[in-house]
């Protein structure tokens, strides 16, 4: 094969990614300097950069809107939601994925069946049956009821992981008679390392962008997330655009961080550093 | 490892607390233990923090002033979801004391679960037109008792940029009083280079739904309520073909704003407007689009107004359409406090707090008593010159009010998918919906 | 991915404890509401009061309603991207999977619109692809103006907007992420005996890379489906509300636009129930390709 050959195949390529980067990163971008105009200008000035760049925008959604209070309110709640969430993926992961029981592949495809309801078809019963055990308002309401929706595809993720560890991580570490929760600890938790870091990101972009339970279950506004304050922002009549991206960014600001913090270590599996060269 | 263990730990008890302290703010509007009384409202306007929250909490501190012992919980509602909450509330049987509601259809369909408020209102009820009270009404009967305190009135009607209109040689002291007229005034506007009518179409084409709610005014008058009991009909009805065809020519001829499909009604065509972008647009009475924010971004005198567009066939010309409520406060069976609940909704409805109501948010008020002159601004005055007829839109199905009409509109004149007769066919359907529901 | 996969026998209760707190989350939230909603098809009910029982009134109002067939052909027509959805990602991935310099960066950043969430880029795209939006002018700026066309307000462009941006575009960022991991289990030998033989890239590609991670395709696809036909409603509804028209009004936001528009609920669950047969038939065969393959046997 020619060297030649070799950088037009290499040329494409980085034409491919930086292409679809750029796509990427655009809506950022475009959310970015619609932040930063102020209503005037953007009524003549939709696509470019701000002539007059202004925060006034995330004043208003901070301050006024009272972002501060909801931002609070998420980031308290989706690491205790994170935390349920783990211990269920793990727990049911290591056992549909490593052990071998009774009607295991029946309850297995049960709980892949029930990841397919959309949201609304739940909202109200879920309601219904939260409001019985007084879980309105209530954050530990709502972090069951994420962790019961988001919870199979964790699961699986979980299980398709715990299947391809090698069969002697599992038989060394385990010893006979140990208890369920020791073997959590000692075995569960510790080969799951790799996967600990895919399955936050997924976790936390899931709760931290959901709408319709928190809607339901969180009525109050001294318990908002931050993705209902946007919500709240918006109104009777919808909210400018300006005002709109400064409320959009400011809610993915943690997000985005924390992915951009563990991208490195995202991968989803035992193999991690596979890739070519 | 003994890091991570402690670390595991301290985040275990995080729960738990997490869990007293969410507990501990649990909120219900009940009465407390020392007999005074904690007042919630459920309110999907609160949640804008720049023009309606101050107003309501300045009026919310002049009633627990007044009224000391009275504590209110003032609790705002995303709006998109807000009539899901409130049933949700209803099914659950415990929720706020006072509930705001649309006028019309979406409050009829709590009349079960709502007080009757005859009793209370009795005192002042002079103050409001028995027009709103009986839209109010169980079941909008006036005959009923009143279930909901109107807080606003709303209508449409189009507004112009007079400055625009000398620009294009106009006379900007007088409306277009027929559709010839009318049409020549748009076709001289397009000629200097302005965009005739300013169109907020993507999404819900607004524009369109509000300019037809114009036109049925002047086709039925002060028999719109026939068409709610099937003795009218717009199927048929030659006037209500004429009128589709006349939107469908301002269409073809380019008199609406091309860039109209890129701009959502709310609130991009609206400040198109208020910037000088176009010479028309068709606009709200109260609240938002209206003559308040025009005024303040045109001039007190840069903006003139018509009710509606009068078509030859028509049956009535200059109706002024409107809705008798747009939006109210009703006080819901379970509160535990129904009489300090009416004084909360009394306050905002009359005296004072309904000035400060006006004043502050550009509601405009049902109330007779409120001195319009000393809002400052004239075009107010022009505007209520007229009685109101009934808003078509207020007699359909929720679904139909609120998204299958828009809808309807889009396919008949921004997509040109189906044909006036289908259109005309589809309106009719939403009327039949509503025998169909009786 | 080979897998030495052999179970640990378990004779105690301990694996049935080890799911017990995710099967009774799941049987409390998820179960008993979808068992409730079919029930709920057979009544009329209004969301609060009573609930009267209609029997199968629902379903034939159902199949008469010209709405209800537009939805179900919207629905289709997003499905045929799916193909797209899947082949895009794994093209990607394989190009990742090269090792060129910050491929791990790329991959960051491609997964970026994942990050913000359906709703979001709902919102972002409805701002997009106006006629007079960004996209528009950078094909006009790019020479190709006959090309700038009214993405949102022309009903067959919408919709078709919708599945590119839905059913391709933002399956990317975690696909990638899917793939790569899928791609790093292929065994090395293939590849170097690929290149013994002189393999092109695209050669290798086809015959190497995709039969290897055969069994994630088949999940990825299975997955594709779920979420357009289940998942699509947050984008939807801040993309387009389901319009212009009915343009982009799909059987699941038409549950949502009888239960919580109409509040027709009885006949909202209707419609779930056809939504939820045909999310089964997906799911038999999910279970058809499991059971053939070996890996979580």
């Amino acid at each position: 094969m020619s060297n030649n050959y070799q950088k037009i195949v290499k040329g494409i390529m980085y034409l491919v990614l930086v292409l679809c980067a750029l796509m990427a990163l655009y809506p950022l971008y475009f959310m970015l300097i619609t932040s930063l105009k102020g209503s005037a200008e953007y009524v003549h000035n939709k696509l470019f950069i701000p002539n007059n760049p202004m925060v006034d925008n995330y004043t208003y959604v901070w301050v006024k809107g009272n972002m501060l209070r909801y931002f609070l309110n998420s980031c308290l709640l989706i690491p205790a939601g994170l935390l349920l969430y783990l211990f269920v993926c793990i727990t049911a992961g290591f056992a549909f994925g490593r052990l071998k029981f009774p009607f295991r592949f029946a309850l297995f495809l049960a709980v892949l069946f029930l990841m397919i309801f959309p949201q609304m078809l739940l909202s109200i019963q879920i309601f219904q049956i939260c409001r019985k055990l007084n879980l309105i308002n209530n954050y530990a309401g709502l972090i069951l009821v994420w962790v019961a929706y988001f919870g199979p595809f964790g699961t699986y993720i979980m299980t398709t992981y715990y299947a391809t560890v090698p069969i002697e991580m599992v038989e060394s570490a385990r010893l006979d008679g140990t208890g369920v929760y020791k073997m959590l600890y000692y075995i569960m938790v510790p080969i799951a390392k790799p996967m600990i870091v895919i399955i936050i990101v997924i976790g936390t972009q899931s709760m931290w962008s959901e709408l319709p339970f928190s809607l339901l279950l969180l009525q109050t506004e001294s318990l908002r997330t931050m993705t209902q304050g946007i919500g709240l922002l918006k109104g009777q009549y919808g909210l400018d655009d300006t005002i709109l991206s400064a409320a959009i960014l400011s809610a993915s600001v943690v997000p985005l961080l924390l992915f951009l913090f563990f991208q490195r270590q995202i991968t989803m599996g035992a193999y991690s550093g596979a890739v070519k060269g | 490892m003994k890091i991570r263990v402690k670390v595991v730990c301290v985040l275990l008890m995080l729960i738990p607390s997490m869990m007293l302290w969410s507990a501990g703010t649990k909120e219900q509007g009940s009465a407390k233990a020392d007999g005074a009384a904690v007042i919630t409202i459920w309110d999907f306007k609160y949640g804008d923090v720049q023009g309606v929250q101050p107003a309501m909490n300045k009026i919310d501190d002049l009633i627990m002033k007044n009224n000391p012992g009275l504590t209110i919980k003032h609790v705002g509602q995303p709006n998109d979801n807000y009539y899901q909450l409130v049933r949700a509330a209803v099914q659950a049987g415990q929720g706020p004391d006072i509930v705001m509601f649309h006028g019309g259809v979406q409050a009829y369909e709590f009349d079960d679960y709502t007080i009757g408020m005859d009793q209370y209102i009795a005192p002042w009820r002079s103050e409001i037109s028995e027009f709103s009270w009986a839209y109010c009404s169980e079941g909008g009967d006036g005959s009923k008792p009143v279930h909901m305190v109107p807080l606003t009135t709303q209508g449409f009607g189009i507004y112009y940029n007079k400055a625009l209109f000398k620009q294009a040689g106009l006379d900007p002291e007088k409306a277009p009083s027929d559709l010839d007229s009318f049409m020549a005034a748009c076709e001289k506007l397009k000629k200097a280079g302005i965009v005739p009518m300013v169109a907020g179409l993507q999404g819900d084409p607004y524009t369109i739904d509000f300019l037809f709610r114009c036109f049925v005014a002047n086709i039925y008058g002060d028999n719109v309520k026939d068409l709610g009991t099937g003795r009218q009909n717009f199927k048929g009805n030659a006037q209500f073909k004429r009128a589709a065809e006349i939107v469908q020519e301002m269409f073809a001829k380019g008199y609406i704003d091309p860039a109209g499909t890129s701009t959502p009604y709310f609130m991009d065509a609206a400040n198109n407007f208020a910037a000088g972008k176009g010479a028309m647009f068709v606009g709200l009475l109260s609240d938002v689009c209206h003559w308040k924010v025009f005024n303040d971004a045109l001039g007190k005198d840069g903006v003139g107004y018509m009710p509606t567009i009068n078509f030859p066939g028509a049956t009535f010309k200059d109706q002024q359409v409107g809705q008798p409520a747009g939006i109210g406060y009703s006080v819901m069976k379970w509160s535990k406090n129904p009489e300090a609940a009416m004084k909360v909704v009394e306050a905002y409805a009359r005296g004072e707090g309904n000035a400060i109501w006006m004043g502050m948010t550009g509601a405009l008020s049902p109330n007779k008593n409120v001195d319009i002159n000393s809002l400052g601004y004239p075009l107010v005055a022009k505007i209520l010159e007229k009685p109101f007829v009934l808003d078509f839109n207020t007699l359909l199905l929720n679904e139909d009010a609120n998204g299958n009409f828009d809808r309807y509109c889009a396919q008949a004149f921004v997509s040109k998918e189906i044909t006036i007769d289908k259109f005309i066919d589809l309106c009719q359907g939403m009327l039949d919906n509503v025998q169909k529901a009786r | 991915m080979k897998i030495r996969a052999s179970r640990v026998n378990s004779q105690s209760l301990e694996p049935y404890l080890l799911i017990a707190p995710l099967l009774v989350l799941l049987l409390v939230f998820i179960l008993y509401p979808v068992v409730a909603n079919m029930y709920l098809s057979f009544f009329k009910w209004k969301g609060m009061g009573k609930a009267t029982f209609i029997g199968l009134e629902n379903y034939r109002t159902m199949f008469s309603d010209e709405t209800f067939w537009v939805s179900i052909k919207n629905t289709m027509v997003l499905l045929l991207y799916i193909p797209l959805g899947v082949m895009l990602p794994i093209l990607i991935s394989a190009v990742l999977r090269e090792g060129l310099k910050g491929w791990s960066l790329f991959r960051a950043i491609i997964y970026l619109p994942n990050i913000l969430g359906y709703v979001i880029m709902g919102m972002i795209s409805s701002i997009l692809f106006r006629k007079l939006g960004p996209i528009n002018h950078a094909l006009a700026a790019l020479g190709l103006e006959s090309l700038a066309l009214d993405w949102l307000s022309i009903p067959i462009l919408a919709l078709n907007t919708l599945g590119l941006v839905y059913g391709v575009w933002l399956r990317l960022g975690f696909g990638c992420i899917f793939f790569l991991a899928a791609m790093s289990g292929i065994d090395a030998s293939l590849y170097d005996a690929a290149k013994i033989d002189g393999a092109l890239w695209w050669r290798t590609f086809w015959n190497v890379t995709i039969p290897s991670i055969r069994f994630s395709i088949e999940f990825w696809i299975v997955l594709s489906f779920i979420e357009i036909l289940a998942r699509a409603f947050s984008f939807i509804y801040s993309f387009s509300r389901g319009g212009p028209g009915f343009a982009t009004f799909t059987l699941e936001y038409g549950i949502y636009n009888e239960g919580f528009v109409a509040f027709n609920m009885g006949y909202a669950s209707t419609w779930a129930s056809v939504l939820f047969i045909v999310c089964a038939v997906i799911a038999y065969f999910q279970i058809v390709l499991m059971r053939k393959n070996s890996d979580v046997q």
